[in-house]
């Protein structure tokens, strides 16, 4: 079967087989709606956060009234209580407690400091609303050495600022931050489910003979089959990022003819990866589980969401051994606008996934016809 | 005992979780961004600068990689992606602070798409900026608010993970979110192949004996998990052994339910696995471990406790690693029983409803949904 033939084929194929055909419509259109949804809020707000003032004193009072009018952040309750504060975080009511110690405005040396204890289990709301409990417990202690002390005025005048310029994300937006992640790690997974089933269906007897023998050319034939997936891949990928850039406001500062690129890649290796576990197992479930493992986890193993540096050898190997985070690197090198070389590099990276895994499982396919013809 | 005994379901079931419990923290095993690489422009040169350069790279989030001439240099260095950063010293920044004139004399660029990182390089460079500032401050004849005990020291302490480390905040909602999907799959795929081998319903003993024992398979996955896996790995746990041991069962038992039950709408394992294995992902940011459930819209905040992994993150993480009592972890506990009961009875019920007879094949001999 030729190349544009088995094209042909598999389009109709999908379009008769309800659940490949939503897997490629409905499924993607669902989930990356409601991780579109999830994220539309863009930065965190109403943070709840619960103050614990032992002193009521007028540090103490300022204290509040700058965690008050603190942008984000919501004083569920201000208590002399440490351990309705805990208990709070504990039941998830609020992320943080700032607790302010008796005496705080006294002048006295030795006395306890300002606590603040944030929710570290969820780590990226409680580490955002203890950030701001300290500038603004900061302010309110400078406040006080400034109108007890003259010398704590000095203090404040001689600390410089440090002027940040953030990059491809200038307002540190959450919801480009995971959008950039979320569309392409969720559909680098469907699509390597996507491309197991439709080679899958050619299995017969746990073999591909068959599928081999009855055809000349078994390369051009799989090429074709998995064509629409690649296609469907990057149309959805490409959509996540009109979405996120024509709808929502961000953008790239590089090239998105390029990312578009990238997602072509990276879902031609997609592919790849996909019928080469399929050659190794020549089962569908156990090829579907293995996609599950390599494709679900990749984000985690890209280094774009937790840096690798510092991680073990072999996180370090196998992370650079996966298709996402060569596209994830050139992604966001584009995101900031770098040169063209170090996106050209990774795109020639990310060719060489559908040169090798594709070609081994091509090769491994075509071999089973000859061994057993 | 078809589940030990099936190969597909034996590797779902068994072999993936005890894969996952040391695979899926591997990237995050060592808890916080180090040597994050930064060019700096010192265009102050002076004995600040250099000791500001020298305790940056001391600390464990930065590492300094170079020093450039100019701004452009570093910006070009960037670009090339040599660097995470690039760190300005203004000229006459020490004078300005001898001066008294703090301003802003310090300028920092990174990658603000990557998050974490831009977040560790900024507080490391902050930090050794205002440990600078504060030596500076003394020498200048300004007080140290904190020897002087005119303002209290601010004491920053996390809670529950006492490092704020990235795998210690990752890996226990996630692992919640393995342990459903695996029991998920199983319990789906169970059902969904007796359907395509066309197994008559066994009425509601056969239904609540596969339930049981779906039930089992995942409490031996979670005591593997938040035994065996967390003891070795060292992560923190057993705030509330009580909480948790109550909170286990319930999980599993709305997680077997829910697959058991999707397994009906299918008739072909491989079709369940195909269509529930792409909601791994999305299901991962809907228990709002990573964007909290009250920051999400109403509405997709209603939805995702629909999925048992969200209110199985925050009752068995709430008792596993926050200590909350009872009353503490109550209500996502009862959205669990709730969701159990709701489950088991659509389970009982298209046990009893559901008839291979009705199977339709399509064109290449796959089986539809119903």
């Amino acid at each position: 079967m030729s190349f544009a033939r088995a094209f042909r084929s598999e389009v109709r194929r999908i379009r008769r087989t309800p659940i490949d055909l939503a897997l490629l419509t409905i499924v993607p259109a669902v989930l990356l709606g409601l991780m579109a949804a999830m994220i539309s809020p863009g930065a965190f707000d109403s943070l709840r956060v619960v103050i614990v003032d032992r002193d009521g004193g007028p540090v103490a009072r300022k204290m509040v009234r700058n965690v008050v009018a603190l942008p984000r952040i919501e004083v569920m309750g201000v208590t002399p209580e440490i351990e309705d504060a805990l208990s709070a975080i504990r039941r998830e009511d609020a992320v943080a407690a700032l607790v302010i110690p008796r005496g705080i405005g006294d002048g006295r040396p030795g006395r306890q400091p300002v606590e603040i204890f944030y929710e570290a289990q969820f780590l990226a709301a409680g580490s955002f609303a203890s950030n701001s409990l300290q500038s603004a417990a900061r302010d309110a202690l400078a406040w006080g050495a400034a109108v007890e002390a003259p010398g704590g005025a000095e203090i404040r005048r001689v600390l410089p600022g440090v002027h940040v310029t953030l990059l491809g994300n200038p307002t540190l937006s959450v919801e480009w931050y995971l959008g950039l992640l979320l569309g392409p790690g969720i559909l680098h997974l469907i699509i390597a489910i996507t491309a197991i089933a439709s080679v899958g269906t050619v299995i017969d007897k746990g073999s591909f003979a068959t599928f081999a023998r009855g055809t000349s050319a078994p390369g051009l034939d799989l090429a074709g089959r998995l064509l629409p997936h690649v296609l469907a891949g990057t149309l959805w990928g490409v959509l996540w990022f009109l979405w996120l850039t024509v709808v929502r406001g961000y953008w790239f500062e590089g090239s998105m003819l390029i990312v578009a690129m990238g997602l072509l890649m990276l879902f031609l290796a997609t592919v790849g990866i996909g019928i080469l576990l399929l050659a190794l197992t020549k089962e569908l479930a156990t090829s579907l589980s293995g996609a599950v493992i390599i494709t679900g986890s990749a984000l985690a193993y890209s280094g774009a969401s937790f840096p690798s540096d510092g991680a073990s050898s072999f996180v370090r190997i196998w992370s650079t051994a996966l298709p996402l985070t060569h596209y994830l690197r050139l992604q966001m090198d584009e995101v900031m606008g770098t040169a063209l070389a170090p996106a050209m590099a990774e795109i020639a990276i990310l060719l060489l996934y559908p040169l090798l895994t594709g070609g081994l499982a091509i090769w491994m396919i075509a071999r089973s016809g000859r061994a057993q013809a | 005992m078809e589940i030990l005994t099936a190969r597909e379901l034996a590797s779902l079931a068994i072999i993936s979780v005890i894969f996952y419990a040391f695979y899926y923290p591997a990237p995050y095993a060592h808890q916080v961004a180090t040597d994050l690489s930064v060019v700096v422009v010192d265009q102050d040169q002076t004995e600040f600068s250099r000791r500001l350069v020298r305790d940056l790279n001391a600390t464990q989030s930065v590492q300094v990689v170079g020093q450039v001439a100019d701004m452009a240099h570093g910006r070009e260095i960037l670009r090339d992606g040599r660097a995470e950063g690039v760190l300005l010293i203004s000229k006459g920044l020490s004078g300005a602070i001898w001066a008294g004139r703090g301003g802003e004399g310090i300028g920092l660029v990174v990658e603000g798409s990557y998050f974490v990182r831009a977040e560790n390089v900024v507080g490391a460079v902050s930090a050794a900026v205002a440990a600078q500032a504060a030596r500076f401050g003394e020498r200048i004849g300004a007080a140290n608010p904190v020897e002087q005990g005119r303002a209290a020291e601010v004491t920053v302490q996390p809670l529950f993970n006492g490092v704020a480390g990235y795998r210690d905040y990752v890996f226990p909602s996630i692992a919640v979110v393995i342990l459903q999907q695996t029991l998920l799959f199983t319990a789906a795929r169970l059902v969904a192949e007796r359907r395509r081998r066309r197994e008559p319903p066994g009425g509601i003993s056969d239904a609540l004996g596969a339930w049981i024992a779906c039930i089992l398979t995942g409490l031996l996955g979670q005591a593997f998990f938040f035994g065996f896996a967390y003891w070795l790995q060292d992560v923190p746990r057993s705030g509330n052994m009580i909480g948790l041991l109550l909170a286990m069962p319930i999980f599993s038992a709305a997680v077997a339910a829910l697959g058991l039950l999707l397994g009906t709408l299918f008739r072909d394992g491989d079709d369940a696995l195909k269509l529930l294995m792409p909601t791994s992902v999305p299901l991962v940011f809907l228990t709002g471990f990573a964007w909290p459930l009250n920051q999400m819209p109403g509405w997709l905040a209603a939805l995702s406790w629909l999925s048992p992994a969200t209110a199985g993150v925050h009752s068995i993480v709430r008792f596993n690693q926050m200590g909350a009592s009872l009353p503490e972890a109550a209500a996502p506990l009862g959205v669990l029983i709730f969701l159990t009961i709701l489950f088991l009875s659509g389970w009982l019920w298209r046990s009893q409803a559901a008839s291979p007879s009705s199977v339709d094949m399509d064109d290449d001999g796959r089986a539809e949904p119903a």
